[in-house]
């Protein structure tokens, strides 16, 4: 286990911002930890980067233990902070360099060619002699990228890597994130389901400060659609109360006269329940469509219950 | 540690705060000491006098201003988090900007060596300088200067806001080198306790190595002071974790 996570609290003041959560990341592995903004994604990963203490319950990364082996914790990781702090009179090349060293590399043996490929791996070749400053908010964020993995640590924490950045951007950071999955363990954090769906291994949903899911993206897709969206469209107007009588429906979106979505159960059964009620009342069935429930949708049902 | 101390030194001299605070510190005294009124031609002593009482009002505001945003810039801009992310300890940070800092003073305070050496040259057979308190007060001067970096590291640490750290560093500089000062002359700690607040404050150990002597005493109580406004600082940035 790369990074296991125990009950791990923190509270501000009188708030909960994060709310003993458990959870482990296998060596290896991408988990996307999801949640709407002020879940606690941010202050969960401030903790396991060692820069802000939890309240209570423990943690380790790599088998040290953030509380008490801090610093050896530190050495291991690759942390993109939220928001991506930059020291943005630095020149690329120079901050890398800077980052190599705070990561307890001796000047001596630091190499070009650590730069390079860091350069290189995040495609910055092109605006590696600006100043951090003169970069588009993409290349900041691939800067912040290549400072988080120059040292070729073994686990990289993402902090919102995909904030703010244009749809381009979006499929290169993502396609980047995939490609150092294959070699070292990432947690990261994003409000964005496609990404999940796109990137990640396994899930880790949280809401409130505490998770609501936690499984792999291929099982909760499944597992959470339990409930069946079929679309209809009937040729001639029917009755809610009518369709209410077919067996396992159990709701009803009215679109149209004509046109319904129906929640159910048993999605084979009930799309011949459909049909044949559609036959008995002399109604020619125009559409019947099966819709499959997206990760957004489970993130919504999750997220939105927990708030009611 | 050196990472740091090396970043802070470039971004002084890269950006105009080192080149400013020299040229400041250098010409305000010059011209106090050789042209205005009461300089030291008209006034017949061989003494770098006038220098060693005005620097230290003048260091008053001059460090805080180059201290001012050692940190709140960083806290300001959340570049904090990435330090305090790497395997490094906070106090290897302090240390790293306040030895930063400490050099930048220290290329500020090498130039007013000329002043002695004119001075020197100037002066009569019959009447020269008196080297030894000269060197003395330029050793108390640095001290001064030292102290006064470290407090104004730790005004820029408890605050987000570089103006804030640079009036709370002007006010604590002031405190530390005057007020204690004009405290003990106060009536009602005539007798026992004046030497006592004298003591604490910056002035009477500035003065007691201007004479000449180098006290182990007073060169304790300056890294005395020193230490303990870098303690302050690494509290005030673990003060996160509270």
């Amino acid at each position: 286990m790369s990074i296991i996570v125990n009950n791990l609290s923190k509270t501000y003041s009188d708030q909960k911002a994060v709310d003993s959560i458990s959870f482990e990341v296998k060596k290896g592995e991408i988990l996307g930890f999801l949640g709407p903004n002020g879940a606690g994604k941010s202050t969960t990963m401030k903790m396991l980067t060692c820069y802000i203490p939890p309240t209570s319950g423990n943690a380790t990364v790599c088998g040290f233990d953030i509380t008490q082996q801090s610093l050896d914790v530190r050495q291991k990781i690759g942390y993109l902070p939220e928001n991506n702090p930059l020291y943005y009179d630095m020149y690329v090349k120079e901050f890398l360099e800077f980052a190599l060293k705070v990561n307890g590399q001796k000047s001596m043996v630091i190499s070009n060619q650590t730069i390079k490929n860091a350069i290189d791996l995040v495609g910055l070749e092109v605006e590696q002699h600006k100043k951090i400053r003169q970069l588009s908010k993409g290349y900041k964020q691939r800067v912040g990228l290549a400072q988080a993995l120059i040292h070729d640590p073994e686990i990289l924490i993402l902090d919102e890597p995909t904030s703010g950045l244009d749809p381009n951007q979006l499929a290169d950071i993502r396609h980047l994130i995939k490609e150092l999955g294959k070699e070292k363990t990432i947690l990261f954090s994003t409000h964005i389901m496609q990404e999940v769906e796109a990137v990640c291994d396994n899930v880790v949903i949280i809401n409130k400060g505490k998770i609501v899911a936690n499984d792999k993206t291929s099982n909760l897709q499944t597992r959470l659609a339990g409930e069946v969206l079929i679309e209809v469209e009937f040729e001639k107007i029917v009755s809610e109360t009518e369709l209410n009588k077919i067996e396992n429906i159990h709701a009803i979106e009215r679109i149209s006269d004509t046109n319904f979505i129906l929640h159910g159960k048993e999605s084979m059964q009930l799309r011949k329940n459909i049909f044949a009620f559609a036959v008995s009342k002399n109604n020619a069935l125009l559409t019947l469509k099966q819709e499959t429930k997206s990760l957004e949708d489970i993130f919504q049902q999750l997220t939105m219950v927990g708030s009611k | 540690m050196t990472a740091i101390l090396k970043k802070e030194i470039n971004l002084f001299f890269s950006s105009l705060i080192a080149y400013i605070s020299m040229a400041v510190f250098f010409v305000v005294l010059a011209l106090n000491l050789f042209i205005f009124e009461g300089n030291i031609l008209d006034s017949n002593y061989a003494a770098l006098d006038t220098f060693f009482t005005l620097a230290p009002w003048i260091l008053i505001f001059l460090i805080p201003a180059i201290t001012m945003r050692t940190f709140a810039d960083e806290k300001q801009n959340g570049t904090i988090e990435f330090l305090a992310t790497k395997p490094i300890t906070d106090f290897q940070i302090v240390i790293g900007k306040y030895l930063a800092a400490l050099i930048l003073w220290f290329f500020t305070f090498l130039p007013t060596l000329i002043y002695f050496i004119c001075v020197k040259n100037l002066s009569l057979e019959n009447a020269p300088i008196d080297s030894g308190a000269t060197i003395g007060s330029y050793i108390g001067l640095f001290f001064l200067g030292a102290v006064f970096v470290g407090v104004g590291i730790f005004s820029s640490a408890i605050t987000n806001n570089q103006i804030v750290a640079f009036l709370v560093g002007v006010f604590l500089c002031y405190l530390m080198y005057d007020a204690f000062f004009r405290l003990s002359s106060l009536p009602i700690f005539e007798g026992r306790l004046d030497y006592i607040i004298q003591s604490i404050g910056l002035n009477a150990h500035y003065d007691s190595i201007s004479r000449g002597i180098v006290d182990t005493r007073d060169i304790i109580y300056f890294l005395s002071v020193i230490s303990l406004f870098l303690i302050g600082t690494r509290t005030a940035l673990e003060s996160r974790k509270w």
